[in-house]
């Protein structure tokens, strides 16, 4: 019993959160999600290079999605909020965004790079794009399309 | 008794284990100062200049041109 234990803490440890995963009452509370809107969850930083690349697109989709069934949320990592601000702006964020400055949420998500999008349905991760991808706005359209 | 030897080697396992550096860590690695050049881009190129030079009078890596690493 206690081996089992040690494994899963260890485990634990060691990975993050990913497809199938259920995300626990506070980081559903700190993200303020609600039951019925299917979520992407982009977690930034401004030191990310890629970031810069893809977060327009993410603005340019944030424009045209459908609102009362689909919300993206932004989580700034960087540990400086005032860059992180300035960044946002740089890029023209238009959708809410999260200053983690604390790195509670990423910690909790724990991506193996960045930039990390989930897409969160009812708490439950049912897709994740890990690192950068060409034309993101037509790959989370397209992801966002196959839900049901 | 085994319990504890095992958790005893698990903890001087983490202890000694070098971290791997998480995603969101990378801010102060991903600047510019970090890069083995540093700040100055320039002073890449050059480093190169000089790297592909010297390793061609050796069979380096490349066959580059010159070997005294002045052209």
């Amino acid at each position: 019993m206690k081996k089992i234990l040690l494994v899963s803490l260890l485990s634990l440890s060691l990975f993050g959160l990913t497809i199938g995963d259920k995300l626990d009452g506070k980081t559903i509370k700190t993200l303020k999600l609600k039951s019925n809107i299917i979520y992407v969850v982009d977690i930034f930083a401004s030191w990310c290079h890629s970031c810069k690349k893809e977060l327009p697109l993410v603005s340019k989709l944030n424009n045209t999605i459908n609102k009362t069934k689909y919300e993206i949320i932004g989580i700034d990592i960087d540990e400086d909020k005032k860059i992180g601000i300035n960044f946002q702006q740089q890029v023209a964020v238009n959708f809410r965004v999260i200053n983690d400055d604390k790195n509670v949420i990423v910690k909790t998500f724990a991506p193996v790079g960045i930039p990390a999008l989930y897409i969160i349905k009812n708490g439950l991760i049912i897709d994740e794009i890990i690192g950068a991808v060409d034309k993101i706005d037509t790959v989370i359209n397209k992801k966002l399309a196959k839900i049901k | 008794m085994k319990t504890r030897v095992l958790i005893l080697f698990l903890l001087m396992i983490n202890g000694c284990a070098i971290k791997d550096v998480k995603s969101w860590e990378k801010s102060k690695l991903s600047k510019d100062s970090m890069s083995e050049a540093g700040i100055n881009n320039n002073f890449k190129a050059f480093k190169e200049h000089i790297y592909f030079s010297k390793e061609a009078t050796r069979v380096g890596n490349t066959i580059g041109g010159g070997g005294c690493g002045c052209n």
